[in-house]
């Protein structure tokens, strides 16, 4: 059910160092916003798709799927950034409304331009540590990062439940519709609501379930995983270097985009 | 058409005009890359107080009982869950809810605030909603703020002797406004408009994200009132278990 997840695991870039491949997004990430450039956002966003894509082996299209989710968070904050009401009108396109106008000027439009790139190739880096690495391999790298250790259980436990229970409320929701549950939208509202509460029921009886089993075989509030070993290669981390030193470099050189 | 009917497509009428403009409640997590370093490591230091305290909260409970690790785990996976679901709207647009303050009337703020933070890493992970570096502004203002406001509300609410299912509507209704006025915040502050400052912007943002977020608030309202309604009158025994959390809905004294 849920696509990001899916994918992961199928992705060729599954047996690199999972510590590397964080540090490459997250450091990225912030080089991203800290330069605030749009000839670097743009450059990081193709290098991540590029990974994510053809190093990766994840589909185009589902790529691009993904990159589309937050689309509407962008335009309205786009919108909210390049409109300004204002007495006098500004440069480029103006709505007289009373005794204002509903105004844009140039440099807002190229402020929203840099909002929207930015967002974008920083979600690409996103993508490329959602779409290469999956979540237990994360919570393993979590560990090494000495992450108190009831998170770490309590995150490992919560990915389990989340498949579980989006299971059940996949199986509610077709009883839900097979009896008319939707068939207004009084009663759509009033099913769903039902099918919350009786997930939450259901889930809690699993859980009771799930307990007397992991006490019957001796569950003493750890859960011990085994971990792959992955081999960290030098030159990678050379790499990741270079790249990062590129961008910011490249950042200087075109300072007005 | 008779009378009926015409009611009838009235008022769905008045819905869809509602609910197409809802496209998606995720609009209220602020993604990656959308704020500049500064705020993120700001929102990010502003929250670790409350995280701690949650954390120390949840700890002490584990030691006691052990069950609890599992039902936290569940209630974290629940409020995911939660949020992944398509909310029912009539136009078929993708809206879901935040569980922000059903999460805090059931399980209290103080295990919410670690909670959030944990299906926020999730949401940025699985759903990539949200993202890490704004993951510190997005637990402030949907761990954080809006539980705790659903929260006072709540309680305040009950000790007035107010119906007990208008508190619910009421704390969830706001909680839910709460958090996007902090997000609007949050933006304006990292986006501050060029005539009128950060002020201006946070109005602006206000506006534009109050397109989404009121209709959005209300739906969220009215379904906490039908699951609180439905746990209450046939799920005694199961909330009991939630009794061990420090402010959750039947927190043993």
């Amino acid at each position: 059910m849920l696509t990001i997840d899916k994918l992961c695991y199928t992705s060729k870039l599954r047996s690199i160092h999972t510590d590397l491949k964080m540090i490459y997004a997250i450091l990225t990430i912030i080089v991203c916003i800290s330069v605030r450039s749009m000839v670097v956002s743009i450059l990081i966003l193709l290098v991540s798709s590029w990974l994510t894509v053809s190093k990766g082996g994840i589909p185009l299209a589902k790529y691009l799927k993904l990159l589309f989710v937050p689309i509407v968070f962008i335009t309205l904050s786009f919108i909210a950034i390049i409109i300004s009401l204002s007495p006098q009108p500004l440069s480029w396109i103006s709505f007289p409304l009373g005794k204002y106008y509903l105004t844009t000027s140039y440099v807002n439009l190229l402020e929203g331009l840099r909002f929207i790139l930015i967002s974008l190739s920083s979600v690409s880096c996103l993508y490329f540590i959602a779409l290469s690495t999956p979540v237990t391999d994360l919570l393993m790298a979590l560990k090494r990062w000495h992450i108190p250790g009831i998170l770490i259980e309590l995150m490992l436990l919560m990915y389990r439940f989340i498949f579980h229970l989006l299971d059940i409320a996949n199986t509610l929701n077709n009883a839900r519709k097979s009896r008319l549950g939707n068939k207004n939208y009084p009663t759509n509202l009033k099913t769903f609501g039902i099918l919350l509460s009786n997930l939450l029921i259901l889930a809690f009886k699993y859980t009771s379930h799930l307990y007397d089993g992991m006490e019957s075989r001796c569950y003493n509030g750890q859960i011990l995983l085994l971990e792959e070993e992955k081999v960290l290669e030098k030159r990678w981390i050379l790499y990741l270097i270079l790249y990062e030193i590129f961008l910011l470099i490249i950042s200087q050189i075109m300072k007005k985009l | 058409m008779n009378v009926k009917q015409r009611k009838r497509v009235l008022g769905t009428a008045v819905f869809a005009l509602m609910l197409g403009i809802v496209p998606s409640s995720f609009a209220m997590h602020i993604m990656e890359g959308a704020l500049p370093p500064k705020y993120c490591i700001a929102w990010g230091v502003l929250c670790i107080p409350f995280v701690l305290a949650g954390y120390y909260s949840i700890s002490k409970v584990l030691k006691e009982h052990r069950k609890t690790l599992l039902i936290l785990a569940m209630a974290g996976a629940y409020a995911f869950v939660l949020s992944a679901l398509k909310l029912p709207s009539v136009t078929g647009s993708s809206s879901h809810m935040t569980g922000t303050g059903l999460g805090a009337i059931l399980f209290g703020p103080a295990a919410m605030s670690i909670l959030g933070l944990l299906v926020l890493v999730f949401q940025a992970l699985l759903l990539a909603h949200g993202g890490l570096t704004t993951l510190g502004a997005n637990v402030f203002s949907m761990a954080i703020a809006g539980p705790f406001l659903t929260y006072g509300i709540y309680k305040l609410l009950q000790k007035i002797k107010a119906p007990k299912y208008v508190s619910i509507f009421i704390a969830a209704f706001l909680g839910d406004l709460f958090t996007y006025c902090i997000t609007s915040f949050q933006l304006g502050m990292a986006y501050p408009a060029e005539t009128g400052g950060v002020f201006a912007a946070v109005l602006k943002f206000l506006s534009i994200f109050a397109l989404t977020q009121i209709p959005l608030a209300i739906i969220e309202g009215i379904l906490t009132v039908i699951v609180l309604m439905m746990l209450e009158s046939y799920a005694r025994s199961e909330l009991t278990d939630l009794g061990y959390f420090k402010g959750g809905m039947n927190h043993v004294k």
